[in-house]
């Protein structure tokens, strides 16, 4: 009896099958699309990273501790340990080992960062946000708290937090300090908002505009809801 | 039967023939054994069940045979792996094979004419035995089994690339240690 008749023997007396057809096809179907989720992983790590980093530099989003300056770093980190990972998987792909793993590493970056780009700048990242907000209070809460953190910046002439109840010009910010405010327009919510003027006294503060707190929307803006 | 490509035989396995699945046993057993104890020298002792799980594997799985690779990379690939599980298992005994045994045992020359090339065969095992065994198993599939580099990369899921560099490597680590036996290669051997 050789090698081919003892296999035999062994399928029939065990009664072996062949791995199911839609298994096999279930099994790949999976593993692309863990690639695709790995992938998604790194290009909204990307789109992260280039809206931090907006922010780090534009008006009225200065961070002011050292944990949110280095959001930025720390999305670039959570981007580049994604496309790792994405790699690792991408491997188990069919065929997938023919390509120089440098060459994949390196595509999987680009095309990461370049779709993270495009998520970032066509406001995908933050309708997710938003989405988010809308569907979980507690990350909506977080979520305009570290805006109006990051926002109320006195000396800069930025003032984050809401009006005291009942007043229309005193105010409380978001480190609890009480600011008379001066020429307060009329339509100035009760809710949290962001002030931009002067601070011209230790607890005066000339109002110039004044913008919602992110998630309130903003009148007449094209995005309703931006942070 | 024996025109029948290795694909063709697989399709019919796929559908259910099972006298193809005999043909590729007997077809494939050889070299894989071959190819197995050229590599691993510490799976002589399990070889008949390393193969059979092989084959069994094969069927098993053989919905998951990709047409566009060669069968034959195939079938390596998954001897390969069952081959490295069967090493880390047995990590520490490596090697406990009388190195000749193992060689002319697949290749069936047993008889004393066949001294000198024994004794060569003997001679260029024990350089492969002191290769790292990564080197050592695409040493065996490029010289030894003679595949081309897209083949190795397609059993060691490696890029064909990489297989290159990792030949030359072999190469080279076996020219220094068979100059080093006072073996002289010339290039290309």
């Amino acid at each position: 009896m050789d090698h081919a008749d003892r296999l035999l023997q062994r399928i029939r007396s065990e009664h072996l099958r062949p791995v199911p057809r839609w298994f096999v096809f279930a099994r790949r179907a999976s593993r692309l699309a863990l690639f695709l989720a790995v992938f998604v992983l790194v290009s909204l790590s990307f789109a992260s990273f280039f809206q931090e980093l907006h922010a780090y530099r534009g008006p009225g989003w200065m961070f002011r501790t050292a944990l949110a300056q280095a959001a930025p770093w720390i999305w670039a980190a959570t981007a580049a340990l994604s496309a790792v990972l994405a790699w690792v998987v991408f491997r188990e792909l069919p065929r997938a080992w023919r390509l120089r793993p440098g060459f994949a590493m390196l595509a999987i970056l680009l095309s990461g960062a370049v779709t993270g780009f495009v998520l970032e700048r066509g406001e995908v990242l933050l309708a997710l946000h938003r989405g988010i907000a809308h569907a979980v209070p507690a990350y909506r809460s977080v979520w305009q708290d570290r805006a109006l953190r990051t926002w109320h910046e006195p000396v800069e002439g930025r003032l984050g937090g809401r009006l005291e109840e009942g007043s229309k010009v005193l105010f409380r910010d978001v480190d609890g300090k009480r600011w008379e405010l001066r020429e307060a327009p009329m339509d100035l919510p009760t809710g949290a908002v962001r002030i931009l003027g002067e601070a011209v006294g230790d607890s005066t503060f000339l109002v110039r505009s004044w913008r919602p707190a992110p998630g309130e929307g903003k009148r007449g803006g094209r995005f309703p809801n931006r942070m | 039967m024996e025109s029948i490509t290795d694909e063709v035989l697989a399709g019919r396995v796929a559908a259910g023939d099972e006298q193809a699945l005999v043909q590729l046993v007997r077809r494939w057993e050889s070299p894989l054994r071959a190819f197995v104890l050229r590599r691993c020298y510490s799976c002589a002792g399990e070889i008949d069940d390393l193969l059979q799980e092989t084959f069994l594997r094969v069927y098993r799985n053989i919905h998951e045979y990709d047409p566009a690779l060669r069968f034959s990379s195939w079938i390596f690939r998954i001897a390969h792996n069952l081959m490295v599980s069967s090493i880390r298992v047995h990590a520490r005994r490596e090697p406990p094979l009388d190195l000749d045994e193992a060689v002319f045992v697949v290749q069936g020359i047993r008889t004393d004419a066949e001294l000198e090339a024994k004794d060569l065969g003997r001679l260029v095992h024990g350089i492969l035995a002191t290769l790292p065994p990564s080197l050592r198993e695409v040493f065996v599939l490029r010289f030894l089994e003679e595949k081309s580099y897209e083949e190795i990369g397609d059993i060691l899921h490696r890029n064909a690339n990489t297989v290159a560099t990792q030949v030359r490597r072999s190469r080279e680590a076996f020219a220094k240690e068979a100059k080093a036996r006072g073996l002289h290669l010339e290039r290309g051997d």
